[in-house]
Order: C-alpha cells, then structure tokens, then sequence
C-alpha cells in the first residue's frame, strides 16, 4: 500500500464529491442553498461567533464522512446486498417465527389424537411444513429454532470476541510495556490445539450455550487481538499519523480518524467470518459428542442427527433442511463480510 | 541469523514447557468418576492404588515435576486408558506414518491443483473459471464437512465401485479419502493465492512495471506469482509436519488407523499421559513448522531477513 | 472479489445440497433396485456344497451355511487392553477378550451354566467348599496356533491372586470381595496372598472356600478365567498387552489386534470344544462411525452384520425389503431401569431441599406419578415399533432367576405386580392419587405446582428424547398446575457423580445390573448405604419408616442362605413392598436393538459377551420369518432346558 495513496484519494474525493454532492443533497441539506436562498434568510437567524482557530481548520476539510462512503461502497455491490438481505431476513424470520399463527413448540411432542401415539417420521408436507423427526417434533419449528440457537451463538462469539478482541488489542499494539506479556500469551494458547479447550470446557462445565460461547471466546478473543495488535503498530508509525500527531491531532481523534479507518475493515472482516465458524465449531462439538442438549435445538444438533439418514431417502429430508440452512448462512456471512471489508478499506472508496 | 534462532527456539522451548503445564492443570480439573467405570464396585484401598497407579494422589505440581522428570529422559509415558500400559511411543509411532502418507498423498494433489486454480482464477478475473472457481471455494466453505464427507464417501464408493472402507493392501480404498482430503485444501490454497495475486496486482510497482512495457507475462510470473506466493510458502512446512494429525471426519469415516481423532478419544477418555505426549508433539511439531516457515520464506523472499523482524503476512 | 460471482457459488451450494435430495430417489421408488447385494447369489448357490461338517442335514428354517466361514463386522469401541484382568472391565475390552479364553465354567445357548475349563464341580455339605475338577491335557496356544504349556489349577490361582493383590486394583475384585474366604482381607492390604483361600490342590484341581454360604456361587465359576503362569512369570507388567504377548485357551486366538484399526481372530482348534466353534476367522475392523456406515455396509456385502439405529428404523420398515431382513431387538437383562424418587435431596436452596422431603414423603404422591407414567409412550423414544416387549412390572427382569420351576417375577405378592395392566400406567388412578395428595400436601402448607427435577444423563442414548416425552406425558396427565418437570442435562463425563452420587436430582431415570442368577441383587439400589436413592436414609418420617420395614425385610431374605423357595419368597416380598409402597417406579428392561445379520442370534452363548462360538455365518441375510420361528423354538427349548 502506497503511503500516500491515502491522500490521493482524499483529495480526489473532495474534488468529486463538490459536482456530485451539490446536485444529489439540493434542497435536503440546509448548508447547501443557493444564493438567492441565503440572501433570502433573515439576518435574525444569524448571529456573530468568535473566530476559532479548529472551526476554521474544518472549513478546509471535505465532508468525507467515513461511513458514508462505506456504505455507499457497499450497496453498489448488489450481490453482497441480497446476500445482507437474505441473512437478515433469515435472522428476522427464525425470531417471527414462533410468533405466527399455527406454529408448534420446537420441542413439543406431537400425539396422534385417535391412537395417543407420537406422529414419528412424518413426511414433510401437510400437517406439518417440514414433517416431524423421530419422537414426533415438528421439524419446520427445530429448524428454525436450530437457526434461531445458532444465530445466537455466532453473533454472540462473534461480538464477544471483537470487542474484547479489539480493546485488548489496542492496549497491546500501543503499551510496549505489556507487548511481551501478551505476545508470551499469543504464543502459549496458539499452540495449545483449540479443540482440547473446547472440549474441557464441556467437560468441566455442563453442556449448554453459554458453556459453548464460554469456550469458544475464551481464546478466541487473541486471534482478534493479535490482528488488531498489528494493524495497531503499523499504523501507529505511518508517516500521514504521524504528520498528524505533529499537528497536535487529539488521540481520540487519531483513533477515530487515523486508525479506526483502517483496522474496521479487517474487524468487519473477521466478526462475519467468526459468525459461520463458531457456528461450524458448535456442528464440530455437537458431532464429537459433546454439543448442546436436544432440547436446544441448533442446526449442529440437527445436521448431526441428520447425518445417518443420508443413506434412507425418505428420512433424508431431517439432513437436508438444516444443512441448506446453514450453508445459506455461512456463504451469507461470509460473502458480506467481504463485501463489507472491501467496502470499509478507504482505498475502495473512489 | 543464529542467535536470532537460538533465541526462537529457546522461546519456543519455554511456550513448550507452559503449554504442558497448562494442559496438564486443565485436565487434572476433570471430574475423577469417569477414570473409572466400575467406580461402585471398588474397594477404598483398590480405589486408592488404582489412583496411586496413575499418578493421581501426589498434589497436581508433584505430579507436573514428575511428569517434567520423564520428559527429559525423553519417555512420553506410559498410556493409562487408551491401551493399558503400553507405551505411548510404540502407539504413535504405528499410528503418525498412516496419517502422514495420507496428509503427503492429499498435500500432493491439492498444492499443484490448488495453485494452478489459483493462477487461473487471478489470470481470468471475472471470467467464467473464476466463476467457477469462487463456486467450488465457497461451497467447500459452506457446506459443512461432516456432511460432504459422507456424501463422497456414500456416493463415492457408489459410483467408482470402490470399496467404502480403507483396506491396507488395497491400493485403490485411498483414493476416495485422498480425494476427501484434497478438496478442501485444493480450494483454500486456490482462494489465498487468488487473493494474494490479485492483491499483488494492484500495487503501484506493478503499474509501474506495466507502463514501463515489461511483457505481461514476466509481470505475471516474476512479480505477481513470486510475490503472493511468499505467505503461502510460510504456511507449508508447518502443513506438512502436521500431517500427523490426520483428520478425524475423514479418518473415522474410512476406518484409517491413523492419529485423526485420536486426541479427541484420548481427552474424551481421560487418559492424560496420552493427552500430554499429544499436546507435546503437536504444539513441538507446530513450532518447529513456523521456525522451518520463516527460514523457507527467507530463501524464497530476498526481501526478508530473519535478523529485522517484518510482519510477513 | 468479484461480486457477481457470489451468486453462482451460493446457488452452487444450493445446487449440491438439492442433488442429495434428488440423486437416489429412483432407488427409493422403483423398490426393486435395493436388492441388497447381489454378489451374494453365488454365495447362496455355492452354500449347497458347503462342507459337510457346516451343512445342517435338513436345513431347518431354510438356513444356508456360507461356504467360506469368514465374519466381517466394524465394531466402534476399542478393547484398552488383552489381559483379562487389567482392564476397565468395559463391554469392548470383554468382547475382545471373552473369545480368547474361558471360565471354570460356561454358559450354553439358553443361558444355562455348563463346564467350561473344568470338567466338573464338587460342592461341600455346608456349601462353603467348592473343587473345581480341571480338563486334562488342554494347552496354551500362542498367537500363531502353537501349543506352548499344558493348562494347570495353578493358572487359575495366578489369576486370582493378581485380582486380589490391592496394588494392581482390578476390577473384577467385587466378585472376590466379601465372597471368597480371605479375599477382603487381602484385599485391603490386611494379609497376605497365603490368606486367599483359593488354592491349587494338585495339578487339575482347585479348590475355592466361601466366607459365607452364597447361594448363587453354583454359577460362579465364569468368573474365573486363567492366566498363564509361566507366560506371566516371564512377562509380568506387559502380559496381555498384544496379542503376542498372551497365550489362547479360548475357542479362538488372535492373529492380528491393530488397535483402532483391526482385529482379526482365528479359530483355536487346541480348544477342548473346537467342534463347536464353526467360525473360521473373524475379521473385526474399526471405525468410529459404525453407527452411521454399517447398515449401507452391511447392504453392499462388505460387512456380515450391522446394529440398525431408531432413526433410520422408519425408513427399513417402510420398505419390505429391508423390513424382511430387519431383525427386532430382544430385551436384554443385562441391565434394568426405574425411575429413582431422592429421599435425601441436595439441589437447590434449604426451601426447595425441604419441600422435596415432604413431598416425596407423601405415597399418595409417589403412588401418583407411579400410575401416572406411560411407560409405552416414554420407550417408544427408543423401540418405536415394540415397546411393550422391553416394559417391565418389576426390578428383577421376568425369567432372571427361578426356583423349583418357579420364576421369581411369578411369586406372590411379586406376581400380582408383575401382571399389573398396561405395566402400571392407569390415568384413573393416577388422578385419584393426585388428588388425595393434593389435600393432604395443602394440609401441610405445600404450595402448587411441584416442581420436580429431573437430570437426564446426555451420554445415554435417546434418553434425551424420552424424558421430553416423559414430562409432556406426565404434565398433561395430572396438569401442570400440579406438576412441572425441570428436565436438565447433567455433565456427559462424571454424570454419576456429579448427579446420581451427589443427590443432585429429585426424579431420575436410573439402573443396576446383576451377574448373578438370583434376586438378591438386583436390588442394590435400595439397601443400605446406597449411592442411588439413599432409601435408608431418607429424611421424611414415613418413608424412613417404610424403609426400616423394608430393610429389615431384606436382611430376613439375605439370611437365607439355601436357595430355595423360601429364600425367593421372601425376596419377592421386599421387592412388591417396594413396588406397592411406589418407592420406585421399575421401568424397563435393556434392549439388544435391531440389527441385520448373517448370523443366528440365538445360536451363541446366552449373554453378552460377544463370543463367536456356536455360531454358523450364513450365506444369506437372516429373514424375520426365519427370527420368530427360531425364537419361538428357542422360549421352549429354554423352557424344556430349565426343567
């Protein structure tokens, strides 16, 4: 990446967004008027303001909102968009769902009225959307609590493992004096296999979500910090933070401005990636025996369970539906999160 | 460059003897019903030799000391549970080549295969075989593996007429999980090394060689190829030192009496002094591949020396 | 990235996922293209001219020998270790180890004790001696069929002194403990070995002194297996290690154990029995997902038998093909299961722990989850086609145990019990009881609903679903403003412990086993200092007092020593008070599942060990028809055996 290239952009940005600004944001944005409109405004609206050596200096500074452009980089990639949209309707959809009409409990026991015995193995279609499984659930309502559990579960560690990921990450990358600790830290855990921590933490502790977030997080969060850890000192030392922290730019504007920036899009990057592989650790854990309960239903609980009856085309449906699911899910995360890291990179933002 | 290695290593060698100890804590934590089934009919005295037998009445950092002790005199232990009595090093050593001949075999196929995907996806972007390339990359993603495994086992085996299982002596039972361990890895090294490429590709050197009219194809391989294949290459020696540890969906699936699984079996069934002697050789294995990386990018990437320490990746 | 690309990929994906779907329908519709392994059809040609020795003279059921004597089977649980005595005990270290050796004694096809090693036994007057006479002339063999030494008394006294001897902590002590002269005292360091009163009198005798009368010692003499001496003497800690360091007196030697990969056995034909070992070779090959392959293995030909999992069983029977050949599950007595009540509960606050106490102290309560359960509906989790077959009214599996042709489960008052209707489950009376405790608990300040806690252990198989099914079940029956089930999943390593040890649980689904043919024990869970639902110790009056009456019941029956009619009449009373009083509500028994088979199930040693002798491997797959002919054959020639 060329050190500069940052200030090309801005400068070239500024030059566009003047022409394309004025004509899309007329007439919405009050700053943006045309003369005979400001020479139409009451003087009385107006009123004197002592000269301000920062306030002056924001003059000369384009409206380049960083988000803004992010945002706008995102959605011309219509792709990434329906991607978004199909994963939120997913989420969206798996919360509803329990409150339509006509939908059964995900772990209620359907009884055949007239024999009192469990509806087993009923093929999808009719009574229920999606048949019921083998003691007579309805599988349409597992599934989608199975994706309600899961969604959880990954936006859970992925959230958790960002933020702390990143606070720690920041101390680590500016306080050279916790630098050795913390690389000691990185070095002991990375090489301690992370199936060993998943799995004593299912022994030790009893089998639930919060026990899975709990090992997942434990020392998920030191990839997170590690990555962060870095961005942080090659940043830090960049000749444009630098000609900045010479000009006396405050630190949580260096933050914010100067270093935010760059390091958003790899933590935009990550927490969708984190999203489908927690959700690919829980399938992992569920298939070693040692996943959550089956009255929490997940689609790791289900693709599991699902998995012998690959080989009985009739029951095949209880792999299918959850094993769609969850790849709709994990291409959705992961096609958006890279949609959205290259819309986040300032160096997209042309 | 030599003290710096010496330095690594001796690092190294100090993470090695706190993993240890951190596993070794971690396990002890484990309730101690399930180191014996027949706990109910046991004896107070028969309950405490067994116990004395494993190790298990001294205070857990008596225990870490012994356990240092051992491995010094390079004995990984005795196994408790797994097999009872025997010797851990015989266990793995008729175990880790089974592993290691698969993890090569898959290795061999999906590196050429993978990096050829990879150039040929970089070279063609947007055309149809990058297309199908990202297809192939992301359904390997998406799809989990307990599932697709099965399904080119099952339907595998159905279609080639080979046999489900592995058979030693049968030559070809190792295609189906050869092929099973290649898929995945032929879409990762492909999907890095387009990124890579493409990354490469966009740098101001580049343009700067273009408008200068270097021949695209010297652009192509000196520059863009040399340059993104550099992280990759990092990745390699510890790929192929940790072959060993085989892969448990596909080795359970095919009956391979390789290491796949093993550690999962071994914590699942509490028997430490295996966990351990796992732990030891995976994280010792781990090091030695990243210290193997560094040297082998600095061999391949003029620009790294191993004395200034430049992020690589 | 290019982002039109994505789109292709993620249809892709979905593209994959739909070929599953559709790409073996046909199979599933034309009904004919599952015929299960065509290879097999010159098999059954060739089974004709199968060796004369093999064939039987008139082919009942229409059974065809294979030709070629070789079992292929998968197995997914791995033997720890060779040597009889070190291991954990576990079913797949026995299954290995159970073919390579024998006992003093044996069982035969109906379960019923026959000589093994030794030829015959001699019991004293006062049943406290038992001389065990030896097979002369049978050897060791090494793993390559050599015979290497001559089976002595001594072989045997080497084995039981290693049990005994504290410091190598085996499991199987319990069968010496408290039984064999001497042992407990060696046992805890105490004496020494000279103590054991389990000797060698010559070089084919061996003569074993009881501490007590023990009326089930009569079939004891399984327990005792051989070790070699001088092959121990020579190997000490490594004996039984690898199958090269073991020496077979068993009808089969182990030519290959590749742990975690593959067992082969082959036949011993140094065996004293080796006309009855028809198996040539077994060829046993790991692999950790034998649940999910073995049926599409078992369908293809490569393996010759597959247990086959409740969650494909729908699929088998929808088609006759498969349902054909699907053989149902026998109930298996190796274990029994009751749902426990917690005398002395240790969960939640001092509130909760006491409003437990008194509740369960109430019968009409106990009395009305007792009639309250559907014990059908609760196993139909587990056997969804014959439920029923595996219910049972009593602790002590029907046709466990008899006496003077009587079985124990027959004797009243256990009989009335044992012929209860519907096995106990009458909604009537459940809601009568219900409601007289509803009366007496608001009487005593309890408020409603109850909550009950009921841990399930996630490790056990299908127990999960069960005990969904058996809260709804319950809840709806006697309403939840009565009732409310708290199902919780306990740890899946150190369950006992941390639960059923701990008193950690209100209700729990719980179960012993017994070894012994005799009624004694199979009620271990409720005598003194149990760790399963600590009935001696009980902390409501009336139950403390039903337990004392119940304890000193079960001492009464303990005192009789002789087996005889008393003896079992007097077990069978403590065992209905327990059942009348609802201290526990008895369940069901094991099921050996469902499987498809070349093999006879009925052909081999009556329980569960896993041996191969007895059994013909057969060219074709065995049919259901064939089963129930065979089975009902098999009830009465067990009947006629025990007369």
């Amino acid at each position: 990446m060329s050190k500069f290239s940052m200030n090309d952009h801005i400068s070239k940005k500024l030059e566009k967004s003047l022409t394309e600004q004025d004509l899309a944001d007329a007439g919405r944005l009050p700053d943006v008027l045309t003369e005979e409109q400001i020479a139409a405004l009451p003087a009385s609206l107006f009123s004197r303001r002592a000269y301000s050596e920062e306030e002056a200096e924001r003059t000369g500074y384009s409206d380049y909102s960083y988000w803004r452009s992010t945002i706008r980089a995102f959605f011309k990639n219509k792709a990434a968009v329906c991607m978004l949209l199909l994963a939120m309707s997913l989420v969206l959809f798996s919360v509803i769902q329990p409150y339509l009409p006509g939908q059964y409990d995900p772990n209620f026991i359907n009884n055949d009225p007239e024999t009192g015995m469990q509806i087993i193995n009923q093929q999808p279609g009719g009574q229920f959307i999606l048949g019921t499984n083998a003691i007579g659930q309805d599988f349409w309502a597992r599934l989608w609590a199975g994706t309600r559990t899961s969604m959880f579960l990954g936006l859970t560690v992925a959230a958790i493992q960002t933020v702390i990921g990143i606070a720690l990450g920041m101390i680590w990358g500016y306080l050279r004096s916790v630098d050795v600790f913390f690389t000691e830290l990185y070095n002991v855990v990375t090489n301690i296999p992370s199936t060993i921590i998943l799995i004593l933490a299912s022994y030790v502790l009893k089998p639930g979500i919060w026990t899975m977030v709990f090992a997942m997080c434990v020392t998920g969060w030191l990839g997170v910090a590690q990555y962060i850890r870095t961005q942080v000192m090659i940043i830090r030392d960049r000749d444009f933070n630098m000609a900045s922290r010479c000009l006396g730019t405050p630190l949580d504007r260096i933050i914010m401005k100067n270093l935010l920036p760059h390091i958003v899009s790899v933590i935009m990057l990550r927490m969708a990636l984190a999203i489908p592989s927690a959700i690919g650790s829980e399938v992992f854990m569920t298939y070693i025996g040692l996943g959550l309960p089956i009255e929490t239903p997940s689609l790791g609980n289900l693709v599991n369970a699902g998995r012998g009856m690959l080989m009985s085309p009739s029951l095949r449906y209880q792999l299918i539906y959850p094993a769609i699911v969850l790849s709709v899910i994990t291409v959705c995360f992961y096609m958006v999160g890279n949609a959205f890291g290259d819309a986040a990179d300032p160096k997209n933002h042309l | 460059m030599l003290k710096y290695c010496l330095k690594r290593i001796m690092r190294a060698c100090i993470s090695l003897v706190i993993v240890i100890a951190v596993v070794f804590c971690l396990l002890r934590l484990m309730p101690i019903d399930s180191y014996f089934p027949n706990l109910d009919d046991m004896t107070e005295i028969q309950l405490y030799n067994a116990k004395e037998k494993l190790g298990l009445n001294d205070p857990v950092p008596v225990q870490l000391g012994n356990f240092y002790q051992q491995l010094l005199r390079g004995d990984l232990g005795l196994s408790n549970k797994y097999r009872v009595d025997y010797p851990i090093t015989k266990i793995l050593a008729k175990k880790a080549p089974v592993s290691i001949k698969f993890g090569l075999m898959a290795m061999g196929i999906s590196l050429p295969l993978g990096l050829l995907l990879g150039v040929l996806m970089a070279r063609n972007r947007n055309g149809i075989l990058d297309r199908v390339g990202t297809g192939y990359v992301v359904l390997m993603q998406a799809v989990p593996a307990a599932v697709y495994y099965l399904m080119v086992q099952i339907y595998g085996s159905d279609w080639t007429g080979l046999n489900i299982l592995y058979k030693t002596g049968v030559p070809s039972s190792i295609i189906l999980p050869v092929v099973s361990l290649a898929l995945p890895s032929i879409a990762w090294y492909a999907m890095w090394l387009r990124r890579y490429m493409v990354d490469e590709e966009n740098k101001d050197y580049i343009r700067m060689a273009r408008a200068k009219g270097v021949p695209q194809r010297a652009i192509g391989f000196n520059h863009v190829f040399r340059n993104a294949i550099v992280p990759l290459i990092h990745g390699i020696p510890s790929s192929l030192l940790l072959t060993i540890s085989g892969s448990i969906y596909v080795e359970s699936l095919y009956s391979i009496p390789g290491m796949g699984g093993l550690l999962v079996e071994v914590i699942k069934m509490q028997d430490n002094s295996m966990v351990q002697a796992l732990v030891i050789v995976y994280a010792a294995l781990g090091i030695i591949g990243l210290l193997m990386g560094d040297i082998l990018m600095a061999v391949v990437d003029p620009r790294i020396s191993l004395t200034k320490k430049e992020g690589a990746r | 990235m290019k982002k039109r690309n994505r789109w292709m990929a993620f249809m892709l994906a979905g593209l994959m996922l739909l070929a599953v779907a559709c790409g073996t329908k046909p199979d599933s519709t034309d009904g004919t293209g599952g015929s299960p392994n065509p290879s097999n059809d010159s098999d059954a040609n060739a089974g004709a001219q199968s060796p004369a020795g093999s064939t039987p003279q008139d082919n009942p059921y229409g059974l065809v020998y294979a030709e070629e004597q070789t079992l292929n089977t998968v197995y997914n649980v791995e033997a720890s270790t060779l040597h009889p005595y070190t291991g954990d005990g576990s079913a797949g270290t026995w299954v290995a180890i159970s073919n390579l050796t024998e006992g003093l004694q044996t069982v035969d096809q109906y379960g019923n004790f026959i000589p093994g090693l030794a030829e015959s036994i001699e019991i004293s007057e006062d049943e406290l001696v038992y001389t065990y006479h030896l097979r002369k002339g049978l050897q060791w063999v090494d793993w390559e069929g050599n015979e290497m030494c001559e089976l002595t008394a001594q072989d045997f006294v080497t084995a039981a002194q290693f049990i005994c001897d504290p410091a190598n902590a085996a499991s199987a002590a319990s069968y010496y403990d408290g039984i064999i002269s001497g042992a407990t005292a060696v046992l805890s360091g105490e004496a020494d070995m000279s103590a054991l009163e389990f000797k060698a009198l010559d070089e084919y005798t061996v003569e074993i002194t009881l501490e007590r009368q023990v009326p089930y010692f009569d079939g004891y003499g399984g327990h005792f297996l051989p070790m070699c001496t001088s092959l121990y003497e020579e190997l000490g800690a490594s004996y039984g290690m690898d199958n090269e360091s073991l020496y077979y007196i068993g009808p089969y030697r182990l030519t290959s154990f590749d742990p975690q990969s593959q067992r082969v056995y082959e036949k011993n034909y140094s065996y004293w029995d080796a006309d009855n070992v028809h198996i040539e070779k077994v060829i046993a090959t790991y692999n950790a997902e034998a649940a999910t392959l073995a049926p599409e293995l078992f369908s293809r030909g490569e393996i010759d038998q597959a247990k086959i999992g409740t969650d494909i069983l729908s699929e088998r029977m929808a088609n006759p093909d498969t349902k054909n050949i699907t053989i149902p599950g026998q109930p298996d007595g190796t274990y029994m299961y009751y749902y426990l009540f917690n005398y002395v509960p240790n969960f939640g606050d001092d509130a909760a722990k006491a409003k437990w106490i008194t509740v369960v102290d109430n019968e009409n309560f106990r009395q009305s989850l007792y009639w309250g359960l559907d014990r059908v509906k609760a196993k139909m989790a587990q056997e969804p086609y014959n439920p029923e077959l595996f219910l049972s009214n009593t602790i002590t599996p029907v046709s466990w145990c008899s006496v003077d042709g009587v079985d124990f489960t027959e004797i009243e008052p256990l009989a009335t019990i044992t012929h209860r209707e519907n096995w106990g489950f009458d909604a009537g009376k459940a809601l009568e009881y219900r409601d007289k405790a509803v009366e007496e608990l608001t009487a005593q300040g309890i408020s409603f609903p109850i909550e009950i806690y009921l841990p399930y252990d996630p490790s056990t198989q299908n127990l999960d679903m069960e005990t969904q099914v058996v809260k709804q079940q319950l809840e709806e029956l006697l309403g939840t403003d009565y009732i409310t089930i708290t199902i919780e999943t306990g740890p899946s390593t150190g369950f006992l412990d941390a639960v059923r040890r701990a008193g950690n649980y209100g209700m729990l689904k719980s179960r012993n086993g017994a070894a012994e043919y005799d009624p004694e024990k199979w009620v271990i869970a409720f005598d003194r200092n149990n760790t399963w639902c600590f009935l001696d110790k009980a902390a409501g009056p009336n139950v403390k007092a039903l337990a004392d009456e119940y304890l000193s019941m079960l001492d009464a029956a303990k005192a009789i020593t002789t087996n005889s009619m008393e003896r079992y009449q007097a077990f069978a009373e403590a065992e209905a008070f327990l059942i009348d009083h609802a201290l526990v509500i008895p369940v069901c028994a094991d099921s050996t599942g469902y499987m498809v088979t070349k093999l006879n199930p009925l052909e081999g040693m009556h329980n569960t060990d896993g041996s191969f002798k007895y059994y013909h491997l057969l060219a074709e797959p065995l049919t259901v028809e064939q089963y129930n002919q065979i089975y009902a054959d098999w009830l009465a020639a067990r009947e006629e055996s025990r007369k």
